[in-house]
């Protein structure tokens, strides 16, 4: 038994060193007192301060987390509507081609949808900005929407609706008052994830924004490729902690409504 | 003296695909009564309730509720309430507002809804568990929460889906009394729909044996073990001996020649010399005859086994062509031990002759 430990330990530490240690790495250096983010001279918040006097940079954390925040919300509620047109009219017709449909752009290469997006927009005559990325988006998030939020309503007892029906309660009541919160947990996730995979999205959102529209991703890959900033690994840290506690949150209302 | 039924199915079919679920149905529902909806899974029972409910549309014919024709109407806006066979309690809601989801809808007041509910969660008797989400009940707590929801409108007509299926066998039988007992002071009328015939027979005033999607009888619990008309209704409702011939007339009598025996049966109209027909005993009517004794209806075997059920014992006798007949005798009565020969008879009148 006791043999048999170390290698196993041995074994989970190297597989999470694996996952992890590049973005410990990452956030360690974003403490770095150094100006160089490869050598390390000692403790200092000095790439915290100065990231918070980067308008630029500040100025598309703004954007990032508004167009996450917009296309969540709108891809939250198409993926609502998706899902309840797959898992609830019943076995139409046509049904297969939709559930391909809705799935495929989770497989489709980004550039593509990219690069799509982009052909229509301008073919449309519109001006590229805020709006096309939250349009953009809200596109291909809506996706992962519907495939959380149809898993959800698929494991819901039907005979919950039609009890509230038989009690009297109008289609808009059962919705509101059995199907909603019933549903709820699965929103708030569909949304959470709608909002990380939008906050994360590089390739989309440099084909479909406009000047005075770069979204954090975009500023930092822009300046990354003028060298590394300990600035940019600040940034990143901050990034990684808002998402990790999204995460935490989601799983705390989680539990809360299984028990 | 004629009462508008409370329910009525006219001539009512229902398909799904090539099945049909429900094949020309009708049947009536007084006021106050306790109706069973009774046959096997896939008879379409279940369907023909979900009908009345409004969430099965029927594709032929028409339901009338209280007179009034439901049949386009949707669920919310039909005067019947549904018991579902899980229940189908609000997970995310107290038993209290599980109770009080029917009456918000009905636009109750706060002090009128607050009265009504306590009325239910007395009797119910759920007392002390208001507040409890259902997760936290027990299954006849569910039960009673369930039953306590769909009453809570003041129904005329209550549907109950399978109401103590998921119930073990001890609190069934509670449970069985519970409903009758309520369904006598609340003076609804309560459709029941079960596969058992204990459950049936001994909670409705009439039952209504179901196969294939026809009704196949309609009657009494006592109308229905004592004179099946069918061997389908006969087989499926408790045990039954059949003895199957051919017939001729005998006076008053039918004379069936079985491949056990001669048996005399009363005489039934239209029956030809020469038809197939059966006569189906119930095992508590065959008794052991005494040795030497003489009279019509006598079958000689050999016990096979005996099973002891406490005030009775039910014994197997093989017979001549090698069918095992049932006789069910008090245990108090004398005896044959398996392996010994016996003659069993019964009475003229204990044999209801039905379609081969």
């Amino acid at each position: 038994m006791t043999s048999a430990r170390l290698p196993r330990l041995a074994t989970l530490a190297f597989g999470f060193a694996f996952l992890y240690a590049p973005i410990a790495l990452l956030v360690i250096y974003s403490f770095n007192a150094s100006k160089l983010v490869t050598v390390w001279a000692g403790f200092s918040t000095r790439w915290y301060a100065s990231l918070f006097s980067n308008a630029a940079l500040i100025a598309s954390a703004k954007i990032s987390l508004q167009v996450a925040a917009l296309s969540a919300i709108i891809a939250t509620f198409n993926g609502t509507l998706a899902a309840f047109a797959l898992e609830r009219f019943g076995a139409f017709r046509t049904r297969g081609v939709f559930v391909g449909a809705i799935y495929a752009p989770l497989v489709i290469p980004e550039v593509i949808l990219g690069l799509s997006l982009l052909l229509i927009f301008v073919a449309l005559g519109v001006d590229r900005g805020f709006w096309t990325i939250v349009a953009g988006h809200a596109t291909f998030t809506m996706c992962f929407a519907a495939v959380v939020i149809r898993a959800r309503l698929a494991g819901m007892d039907r005979s919950l609706e039609e009890a509230a029906m038989d009690l009297g309660a109008g289609p808009v009541m059962t919705f509101a008052r059995v199907v909603l919160p019933q549903l709820a947990p699965a929103l708030v996730s569909a949304w959470m994830l709608a909002f990380i995979l939008s906050l994360d999205d590089l390739v989309i959102a440099s084909f479909t924004s406009g000047p005075g529209s770069t979204t954090l991703p975009m500023r930092i890959y822009s300046q990354v490729r003028l060298g590394v900033t300990p600035e940019i690994n600040a940034m990143s840290s901050l990034l990684l902690a808002a998402v990790g506690l999204a995460l935490f949150i989601s799983a705390i209302a989680g539990r809360r409504h299984e028990s | 003296m004629s009462q508008t039924p409370i329910l009525q199915f006219e001539r009512v079919s229902k398909r799904f695909g090539a099945t049909v679920a429900v094949d020309d149905v009708s049947v009536d529902i007084a006021p106050g009564e306790f109706f069973a909806l009774l046959g096997p899974s896939g008879c379409g029972k279940t369907t023909l309730m979900r009908m009345a409910a409004g969430f099965e549309q029927p594709d032929e014919g028409r339901v009338l509720i209280d007179g009034a024709d439901a049949t386009d109407a949707p669920p919310h806006r039909r005067p019947v309430n549904m018991m579902f066979q899980s229940y189908a309690l609000f997970p995310h809601m107290s038993v209290a507002d599980n109770i009080a989801f029917g009456l918000k809808a009905a636009g109750f007041s706060r002090e009128a809804l607050a009265a009504r509910v306590s009325e239910m969660v007395r009797l119910a008797q759920l007392q002390g568990l208001e507040k409890r989400k259902p997760h936290q009940l027990s299954g006849g707590q569910k039960q009673r929460t369930a039953l306590a929801r769909s009453l809570a409108r003041g129904t005329k007509l209550l549907l109950l889906d399978e109401p103590l299926g998921a119930l073990d066998r001890k609190l069934r039988e509670e449970t069985q009394f519970e409903l009758m007992d309520i369904q006598k002071r609340l003076g609804a009328a309560f459709v029941v729909v079960t596969h058992d015939q204990d459950e049936a027979m001994s909670m409705a005033d009439r039952i209504a044996v179901m196969r294939a999607g026809k009704i196949e009888q309609v009657g009494a619990p006592a109308d229905i073990y004592e004179r099946p008309r069918s061997r389908y209704v006969a087989e499926f409702i408790g045990e039954i001996n059949i003895f199957a011939g051919r017939a001729s007339r005998a006076g008053e009598m039918l004379r069936i020649e079985a491949q056990d025996g001669e048996i005399e049966a009363p005489a039934r109209d239209g029956v030809g010399d020469g038809a197939p027909l059966a006569c189906a005993v119930r095992p508590e009517r065959i008794r052991f005859a005494p040795a030497g004794e003489e009279g019509a209806n006598r079958l000689a075997g050999v016990v096979h086994d005996v099973a002891y059920r406490g005030d009775h014992r039910v014994f197997r006798v093989r017979l001549k062509s090698g069918a095992l007949a049932r006789v069910a005798a008090p245990s108090a009565l004398p005896a044959p031990q398996p392996g010994e020969a016996a003659t069993l008879v019964f009475d003229t009148a204990a044999c209801v002759v039905l379609d081969a």
